[in-house]
């Protein structure tokens, strides 16, 4: 269990405590929200990949070079 | 003549892993504040938590911000009308991308750079905050930019720093500076 820090910035007094049990179950609460947005990220990005690899596959099906295909994407970004 | 100063108010090192730090009585004799952070956090993964700042203690939706981030060769922004509950209190995220942690490489510590003008005012209070990451480049290097709003109407007299998940680890720094115009 990690302390907290507190600086009193008129005196200087610095007050390290043990986080309260609140505080730890914040934490834990931020930390899952944390987790699960991470999760939904790694899952859309990995969504994205999969479509885009569809893609590159059905444009190579029609006779494009990954060369062509690269010269598109990069057209696209510009 | 105008002659602006900045001044330390105060500055801590952090001896062991602390999950925050909290800067308090901050004295309402400054026009400025600006806050200076170096840090990196204990969570698994790359980037893998948010720098977090949280003004008097206020927990309610009274933060807005707009982001810029840019991150390898991908760049986009995004703006939080509502704002965001960190267990279950809301607060500002001053760093865009994830601090240092885990899967960065060992030792490296993000960047952060808050400039809070007008913090005594008893109108809403903006800032903005620039942080990079991973500076030396080897995993993710990343720059992003909030401007962010605190609908509070007193000065502020507070600060704790946090992240939405993790501790800091040893030596993370943290500069708190008063700025005077005159």
């Amino acid at each position: 269990m990690a302390d907290v820090l507190i600086v009193d910035c008129v005196t200087g007094e610095v007050t390290t405590r043990p986080q309260t049990a609140e505080e730890i179950a914040a934490q834990e609460v931020a930390a899952q929200a944390a987790q699960a947005e991470a999760d939904a990220k790694a899952a859309a990005d990995a969504d994205a990949a999969a479509q885009l690899a569809a893609t590159n596959q059905k444009l190579l099906a029609l006779g494009l070079t990954q060369i062509d295909i690269n010269t598109l994407l990069n057209a696209a970004k510009a | 003549m105008a002659n602006p100063t900045l001044t330390l108010i105060s500055s801590q090192t952090l001896g062991g892993t602390t999950a925050s730090v909290t800067f308090s009585s901050i004295p309402a004799t400054y026009n400025d504040l600006k806050l200076v952070v170096s840090s990196r956090n204990d969570g698994a993964g790359a980037l893998a938590n948010f720098g977090i700042i949280q003004f008097n203690a206020d927990t309610g939706t009274s933060y807005s911000c707009t982001f810029v981030e840019g991150i390898g060769a991908s760049a986009y922004s995004t703006r939080t009308n509502t704002t965001t509950a960190y267990g279950g209190n809301h607060a500002f995220q001053f760093s865009v991308n994830g601090i240092d942690s885990a899967g960065n490489t060992a030792s490296v510590f993000s960047s952060n750079e808050i400039y809070i003008p007008n913090y005594t005012s008893a109108t809403q209070k903006p800032f903005i905050s620039t942080d990079g990451t991973e500076q030396n480049a080897t995993t993710n290097n990343a720059l992003g930019v909030i401007s962010g709003l605190w609908s509070g109407t007193s000065a502020i007299n507070s600060i704790k720093i946090f992240a939405n998940s993790g501790n800091f680890v040893q030596y993370s720094n943290f500069y708190l500076y008063g700025i005077k115009n005159s």
